[in-house]
């Protein structure tokens, strides 16, 4: 196989993943820049290694493993201390009733920058979970092989990782109402 | 419990595997539960999220740069491995041998050894005797008075007795031979005799000087070792003092050589005719024993003996089985192999500091400018 043919045979592999891996590479990283960082890290790895793909494992997981794993490792080398709501809770915030149905009334732009935001504060272990599963669709075996753990830590890492994100977008909806008051 | 079993209908959802009859009982559920309608809508928000947005022109860009330029690198990367792996096993294999040999002529250990390599005729000495009729030729040989230092050279004749043992008798003896050639020494004398139907051979072997330790060891690997003796004779001083001669004889031949020219009256002439033949005798006879010493200094005299073992290799029975030679020869691949390890190791204690020097010369710069390319490229 000619360096050529590998290169063209490799990008026709990956252009059907490579939207699907961008934005998870992004919904992981949160910052564009070093999400595309670890996209093009994971390409890069997948390329040296491509000769070592066996076609028994699909191309797309295979390259969203590597993406994920680069994702995690980017992770946990810049973790920073991103504003967190705990830490203005902990400020003595307080958070008003909850109102059921707010949430739907909002656009859905606005509903997809909340997410985003609610996704950034999570932890990475469970973010990766969530990105996975309720972003991407994958099987919870198919995401339990990726991140190197059993289905039942996944799983539950998903659950929590909901939780969080619901918790995280009614705080951060109430405190945005808040804030629009005082403007007004 | 409904809230529950709702939270695991959207997991399912999101996976596409939801039935018909589920999806129904969920839409009933979510219109009188609002909190699992928001669920809903978050979870269909998180299918969702991307869908408006685009991925970055730029980035489709650069990470086929990269591979492309990955595909430049990798052309050149196997030419330039194998010449780095080529060149290392070439390095470690010649610098493992050299070391084994300069060892085994102990030149590590004794540097002087290394002086006394040079030959008699470049150093000059002048006799005390013929010190004032020589004057004036000293005066034209005053660069070479410098060469006085090489006086204290050490001339040493050894000579080795040793005899040994062997199974093999004929391989063995063979084996000596070859590896006498190899080291290119010669055979001074060779005899042999049968005694009670095991044979025996007498070799007078000359050896270059700085081979003799490695010919000993070698051949301390080819038999059982029965005795060995080994005498160093100094003749720095006979040396000195014949090469002192000898340079007074050839530069009295000069003057005499000189004085017939002048010489008119025959009478004068047969006087120097004759001292000319006896001058000429001396500086036969000097050169000779100057040629004698040189000869038994570089090339040093080891007399062995080969005695043959037992019957198993005799005269009559000198058919070996093949498990005695693979036995042997195994043997003696295993002492090879012992040697050359030694001398390997011997070889990277050597080079580690000098390694380990370039190695930090080198990974530097590479390391500084790395870090310049991955500041240029954030």
């Amino acid at each position: 196989m000619s360096e050529q043919t590998r290169a063209a045979r490799f990008e026709a592999l990956v252009a059907p993943c490579e939207r699907r891996l961008y934005f998870t590479c992004l919904n992981l990283i949160g910052k564009r820049e070093d999400a595309e960082d670890c996209a093009q890290e994971a390409l890069l790895k997948a390329y040296k290694g491509f000769d070592r793909f066996r076609a028994e494992a699909q191309f797309s997981t295979w390259l969203y493993t590597i993406a994920v794993r680069c994702c995690l490792d980017a992770l946990r080398r810049n973790q920073k201390n991103s504003v967190s709501l705990d830490g203005l809770i902990d400020a003595g915030w307080q958070k008003e009733d909850e109102a059921p149905g707010l949430y739907e009334q909002l656009e859905t732009k606005e509903r997809q920058e909340l997410i985003r935001f609610a996704l950034s504060q999570l932890p990475p272990d469970h973010r990766a979970a969530l990105v996975l599963v309720e972003l991407n669709g994958f099987s919870l075996k198919e995401a339990s092989g990726m991140l190197e753990c059993p289905e039942g830590t996944v799983k539950s890492r998903l659950h929590r990782g909901k939780q969080s994100l619901e918790k995280i977008i009614s705080e951060k909806m109430e405190l945005n109402s808040r804030a629009e008051r005082l403007i007004k | 419990m409904k809230c529950q079993e709702h939270e695991n209908l959207l997991q399912k959802e999101a996976q596409g595997l939801l039935t018909p009859q589920e999806e129904a009982w969920m839409t009933e559920h979510q219109s009188e539960c609002p909190l699992c309608k928001a669920q809903k809508t978050l979870s269909e928000d998180c299918r969702h999220l991307d869908e408006e947005r685009d991925v970055p022109a730029s980035f489709s860009k650069s990470w086929r740069q990269s591979i492309r330029q990955e595909d430049t690198r990798m052309n050149r990367k196997p030419i330039i491995r194998w010449m780095a792996i080529a060149a290392t096993f070439i390095i470690v294999m010649g610098g493992t041998y050299l070391t084994g040999e300069i060892s085994r002529a102990g030149k590590f250990t004794d540097l002087n050894a290394i002086k006394s390599d040079y030959d008699y005729g470049v150093t000059v000495m002048m006799a005390p005797a013929a010190a004032p009729q020589m004057k004036s030729l000293e005066q034209q040989t005053g660069a070479e008075a410098d060469d006085m230092e090489n006086s204290s050279e050490v001339k040493i004749i050894r000579n080795i007795s040793m005899a040994l043992s062997t199974k093999s008798f004929d391989r063995d003896l063979e084996t000596i031979k070859q590896e006498l050639v190899k080291i290119q020494g010669r055979i001074e004398n060779m005899g042999l005799s049968t005694e009670n139907g095991l044979r025996s051979c007498s070799l007078i072997l000359r050896v270059p000087k700085d081979k003799l330790d490695g010919f000993v060891s070698l051949l301390k690997g080819v038999g059982t070792q029965v005795y060995l003796n080994e005498s160093q004779q100094d003749v720095s001083s006979q040396y000195r003092d014949t090469d002192n001669r000898l340079k007074t004889q050839q530069i009295k031949m000069q003057r005499l050589q000189a004085l017939l020219e002048k010489a008119a009256a025959v009478e004068d002439l047969l006087k120097v005719e004759s001292a000319i033949a006896d001058t000429q005798y001396e500086l036969d006879r000097l050169t000779g024993e100057m040629k004698g010493l040189d000869s038994r200094i570089n090339d040093s005299t080891l007399s062995l003996e080969l005695r043959e073992a037992s019957t198993k290799d005799s005269a009559e029975n000198k058919d070996e089985s093949l498990i005695e030679r693979i036995k042997l020869s195994v043997g003696l691949a295993f002492k090879a192999v012992v040697i050359w390890l030694g001398d390997l190791v011997v070889f990277l204690s050597v080079v580690f500091p000098y390694a380990l020097v370039l190695g930090i010369l080198i990974a530097v710069p590479v390391s500084l400018r790395k870090a310049k390319k991955r500041r240029e490229n954030k």
